[in-house]
């Protein structure tokens, strides 16, 4: 049983308002709803259909917070923390699914084309999930804003607040992990053909 | 390398793409060459990621589509400009099978549109051609296909028209209607429409998604860029690719992406709160889309439109339509009520047809405008509302009565809900098809404007083939509430049916389909749409505390449901059995009020002499009452909960004011609660406060007129009065209710023990003794009876045999010290009186009105015992 939406809205402000044991306790409730979310959506999809990170991200959140007017910081926060949770959950879902198909003609879970060049196949999460595995050891700050954009929809903006940083900072280092990550996807793709 | 170094060579890479990217394409050769000097691998490095910068541009981001005129345009997908296999324009003077392609109208995101003629009828029409590249794509195709046979399912004027699908080189294609005008998004780029303009396009759309709602087709996406104007003004519905067919039960599965994949923002703001959450959805989702159509039309701004996704998904789900400045015009206000009503958060709450969508408007429309100004529109929509104006008569004047614009409003103050009936046979369902009945009945009995008639008198209707209009009569309600309820799995469907009881009228109908976790909501739900279709208003309040519902564990919710149902029958047998059950569904769900309600409930019944009363209050009541404040904490608007606890504070803490306000809090939570009416009405015989406690009892009564409880009570009350032959009254009709109800004996007994009738009234009270087996207090009755009427020997006996039995179970010492009053022998009495007192024994609450107390009532020992249990003046 989910703890109703008001004590998550309240275990929020307690953690915006600097109260690290207010995320111990939120994490849990957060990634039981995240996952039950994306594996009703997964059970649903058909081999060959997509997940939209953001579009789950979105519904999980207007499910937990039920509150009016949040501050839009708070929610900034909350979509952080639900980036991660989100990347876990969908890797661990891909990495179930080819585990149960390996060897019956392997079904991809992809992320939605509508991310990727047209002629390019979307590389799989636990694909995406690896490379940005690199990103990270190289340059912490990239990955997590790579997950804060794509994993959880932020814009420029919110991704600066949840990070601390200027705008400016998250423009250039999106658009250098974007290249970064396009390339390291590429060769790997390349290598494994 | 070491770390620094490795640290100090990413920076480098990346200081230099971000510099390189600032240059013209052309420079950045020369700068690396400047800047890497010698570092062949730096500036590789470099060079390799500039080489993919531009590809990368659009990698992890979301995507906006162009628009095409005319043309599905959801897909989220750029027309790919390597993709040579259909050059934009390329089919421009072939012919392709029976259609020779003219001129290329737009490209969109997954192929072109043509302006061609079918060479054999003559005619010009419009050519989809899906480009080869996607249409190996099986989810594209398939949504193409989607489209084509949807569309072709409908023959509808304000629906594009698709005539023909086939492939070209592989490449499938979709022959439609040629349309020439503009989309309505266009139509809105200079802000609200003439409200006349908008009011006719609305008719229209209307028009045209209740045809599809007909073939049992939901559209699903709704909006200005799907609705198409003609240069004459007629409105055509496009893309029903997303459109899907309603399937068995009329739900069908939505889900965010597959509504507006990539492209999110922009057609968000049309959505249903239902297809927000990922539910599944009916045609009234659509109902709610037009409304926001409509509501743009009129006011020009949209309905819900916030500058990130997030804050737009929370106001369609939680927000009311943005505030429009109220037009002067009485046309354009109505307007903007109907389309407040298709946007009602839950399906139930909204218009429930676009027929009748078309009607309302449609009158509108036709109020506003005189003869001579009629427009073009005008016509149509007259002619709609003549057929429909048809269907409404063939089902009855009401309907037209239920709608905001008609006049005559229904006077339906009370009804009556019949046990639901369970259409599964699982071993469970008949306590869930009970207790989905007694949920509904409490639900509504919340709504002050309505009278409900209570559980126990609509129970007797479980296996009833009465006609309805005969239990209309007998339960005196205007309107009865019938259906059937059947569960499969975790999904639990309910319909339910309106009938007006007098004339056996059908009023309305709907069904409902949900997860058993939202089954307390789907219980608030079909009781809203009762209250609306009734057309009681509801307090702002009532509304929230019906809203408020909230998830609940599904097992725990059948726990507690068989926790209520074993609590009913009220023997110290069910009442210990429903006891486990209430704890079972806190063990499952530690955060569920309702059950520690019950458990309290449970509690109070086994501590109350009035009731099981089998145990000491001392022991039962700190439990209930420790329930009962956990079901507080829990929810404090639990008014099951606040009645329990005002039980004990009378009955137990002798807090007088503190019970009177629970009671109130209950009553003012929910004002057609006959139990809290029930026990507020003993708080008054206590406070000797007779003609308020009998207005409660008959209030009580009235809600719910076949329990034998309330028939007793309203008599028990008149003994207080000493009213007796009124009570005696009373009593007979409840035992003509229900010969075999034991405490109807007791209390005539009582009454005429009152009226010296002795023999009668020892007759009586052994019937009861008898029917209440088990029950101490009815012997020790008949002992103070005995007493009273001087049969010294008998009332002696029972007396030993009472105190002798009080060794082995508890017996309230109230009931002996009555035998000692009928014997005379005052000092024994208060002695056990004292003993009650210490006790706590809740009947001692009632001293001051109880007449089988005279004879003690000039002691100073008496005034003294009721100024130490509190009992007010």
């Amino acid at each position: 049983m989910t703890e109703p939406p008001s004590d998550i809205t309240k275990l929020l402000a307690a953690w915006t308002a600097g109260d690290q044991n207010a995320l111990d306790r939120l994490v849990p409730l957060v990634y039981a709803e995240l996952r039950r979310v994306a594996h009703n959506r997964l059970r649903h999809e058909r081999p060959g259909q997509t997940l939209q990170p953001t579009a789950l991200v979105h519904e999980a959140y207007v499910r937990l917070v039920r509150i009016r007017r949040i501050k839009w910081q708070n929610r900034a926060h909350f979509f952080a923390m639900c980036a991660r949770l989100m990347r876990q959950i969908l890797v661990d879902a891909a990495r179930a699914r080819q585990f149960a198909k390996r060897g019956g003609g392997g079904v991809r879970v992809t992320l939605n084309e509508a991310l990727l060049p047209a002629d390019a196949p979307g590389p799989d999460v636990v694909a995406l999930d690896e490379a940005l595995k690199e990103l990270e050891q190289r340059d912490p700050r990239k990955g997590r804003v790579v997950e804060l954009r794509f994993f959880a929809g932020l814009d420029v903006e919110e991704t600066a607040v949840a990070l601390g940083v200027s705008t400016d900072t998250v423009s250039r280092d999106w658009k250098f992990a974007k290249t970064w990550l396009y390339q390291e996807l590429r060769d790997d793709r390349r290598r494994t053909r | 390398m070491t770390d620094d170094a490795r640290g100090e060579r990413w920076r480098r890479v990346e200081g230099l793409y971000h510099a390189a990217l600032e240059l013209p394409a052309n420079a950045r050769a020369t700068f690396l060459d400047h800047e890497c000097h010698d570092d062949v691998r730096l500036r590789q490095e470099v060079a390799a990621l500039l080489s993919v910068a531009e590809e990368a541009e659009n990698f992890l981001e979301p995507v906006s589509t162009p628009v095409g005129a005319g043309f599905s345009r959801r897909q989220p997908i750029r027309l790919n400009a390597d993709d040579t296999s259909v050059a934009p324009g390329s089919l421009v003077g072939q012919q392709v099978g029976p259609y020779v392609v003219k001129t290329l109208l737009g490209a969109g995101g997954m192929g072109e549109v043509y302006r061609a003629t079918d060479t054999r009828l003559g005619r010009d029409v419009a050519m989809q051609l899906l480009s080869v590249a996607f249409s190996t794509e099986p989810d594209h195709l398939r949504r193409f296909e989607q489209e084509a046979r949807s569309a072709a399912a409908l023959n509808h004027s304000n629906i594009l028209a698709v005539f023909d699908v086939g492939t070209h080189e592989g490449a499938p294609y979709l022959i439609s209607e040629l349309l020439e005008g503009r989309t309505l998004r266009q139509a809105l780029g200079h802000g609200a429409l003439p409200i006349r303009t908008a009011v006719d396009y609305a008719i229209q759309m209307a028009a045209g998604l209740a045809a599809a709602h007909e073939k049992g087709i939901v559209h699903r996406d709704v909006k200005p860029e799907n609705v198409f104007v003609t240069t004459e003004g007629r409105v055509k519905i496009l893309d029903f690719g997303v459109a899907k067919l309603m399937e068995g039960g009329g739900l069908v599965e939505t889900r965010l992406e597959a509504t507006a994949p990539g492209t999110l923002i922009g057609t968000i703001g049309y959505m249903s709160p239902e297809q927000v959450r990922g539910q599944p959805v009916d045609h009234r989702s659509d109902i709610f889309s037009f409304g926001a159509v409509l509501y743009e039309m009129v006011t020009g701004r949209r309905a819900f439109e916030r500058q990130r996704t997030a804050d737009t998904l929370s106001a369609i789900v939680d927000e009311d339509p943005a505030y429009a400045e109220p037009s002067d015009a009485p046309i354009a206000v109505r307007a903007l009520h109907v389309a407040r009503r298709c946007l009602e958060k839950s399906p139930h709450a909204r218009f429930q047809s676009c027929r009748d969508l078309v009607l309302v408007l449609s009158d509108d429309l036709a109020e506003t405008t005189t003869r001579t100004h009629a427009m073009a529109g005008r016509r149509r929509a007259m002619v709609a509302a003549l057929v429909v104006l048809i269907v409404c008569l063939a089902v009855g004047a009401w309907l037209a009565a239920r709608f905001p614009v008609g006049q005559a409003p229904v006077s339906i103050r009370s009804l009556a809900v019949l046990p639901l009936q369970h259409l599964s046979h699982g071993p469970d369902d008949d306590y869930f098809a009970d207790s989905m009945t007694e949920a509904l009945i409490t639900d509504l009995a919340k709504i002050s404007a309505l009278r409900v008639v209570s559980r126990t008198s609509v129970m007797r209707y479980k296996q009833t083939e009465k006609p309805l209009p005969q239990i209309g009569r007998e339960l005196g309600v205007d309107a009865i509430v019938a259906g059937s309820i059947d569960r499969v799995g975790n999904r639990v469907r309910i319909s339910a049916q309106l009938i007006r009881a007098a004339t056996d009228e059908h009023l309305w109908a709907d069904k409902y389909d949900r997860d058993m976790r939202d089954v307390l909501m789907l219980q608030d739900e079909v009781a809203r749409s009762i209250a609306r279709e009734v057309r009681v208003t509801l307090t702002p309040e009532e509304h929230a505390r019906l809203a408020s519902a909230r998830e609940v564990d599904p097992e725990a919710y059948q726990l507690y449901v068989k926790g209520r149902y074993f609590w009913d029958k009220r023997s110290e047998e069910s009442v210990n059995r429903s006891i486990d059950y209430f704890k079972l569904a806190i063990d499952r769900d530690p955060s569920y009020a309702a059950a520690y309600s019950g458990l309290a409930d449970a509690y109070v019944s086994l501590g109350f002499s009035f009731d099981v009363g089998s145990l000491p209050p001392r022991e039962a009541i700190p439990k209930a009452k420790a329930a009962a404040t956990k079901a507080l904490t829990l929810d404090d608007s639990l008014a099951e909960a606040h009645n329990s606890l005002g039980h004990m504070k009378l009955h137990y803490d002798w807090d007088w004011p503190g019970a009177e306000t629970e009671f109130k809090r209950s009553l003012e939570l929910n004002p057609g609660y006959a139990q809290a009416h029930h026990w507020y009405s003993h708080f008054l015989v206590a406070s000797g406060r007779l003609d308020q406690s009998l207005a409660e009892g008959k209030r009580a009564l009235e809600l719910d007129l076949l329990s034998s409880t309330m028939n007793v009570h309203v008599g028990w009350n008149y003994f207080f009065a000493r009213d007796y032959d009124a009570a005696l009254n009373q009593f007979a009709k409840t035992l003509e209710l229900d010969p075999n109800y034991g405490l109807a004996y007791w209390y005539r007994g009582m009454a005429f023990q009152q009226q010296r009738r002795y023999a009668e009234a020892l007759a009586d009270l052994r019937k009861g003794a008898a029917l209440l087996k088990g029950n101490v207090a009815v012997e020790a009755t008949i002992g103070h009876v005995h007493a009273a009427s001087g049969n010294t020997g008998e009332a002696e006996r029972v007396l030993t045999a009472l105190r002798e039995e009080s060794t082995r179970r508890f017996i309230n010492p109230f009931e002996i010290a009555l035998i000692y009053i009928g014997l005379g022998q005052t000092n024994s009495a208060f002695e056990w009186l004292e003993k009650a007192h210490r006790e706590r024994s809740d009947l001692l609450v009632y001293l001051r009105v109880d007449p089988r107390l005279d004879p003690i009532r000039s002691d100073p020992r008496f005034e003294d015992l009721v100024t130490r249990v509190g009992i007010p003046r």
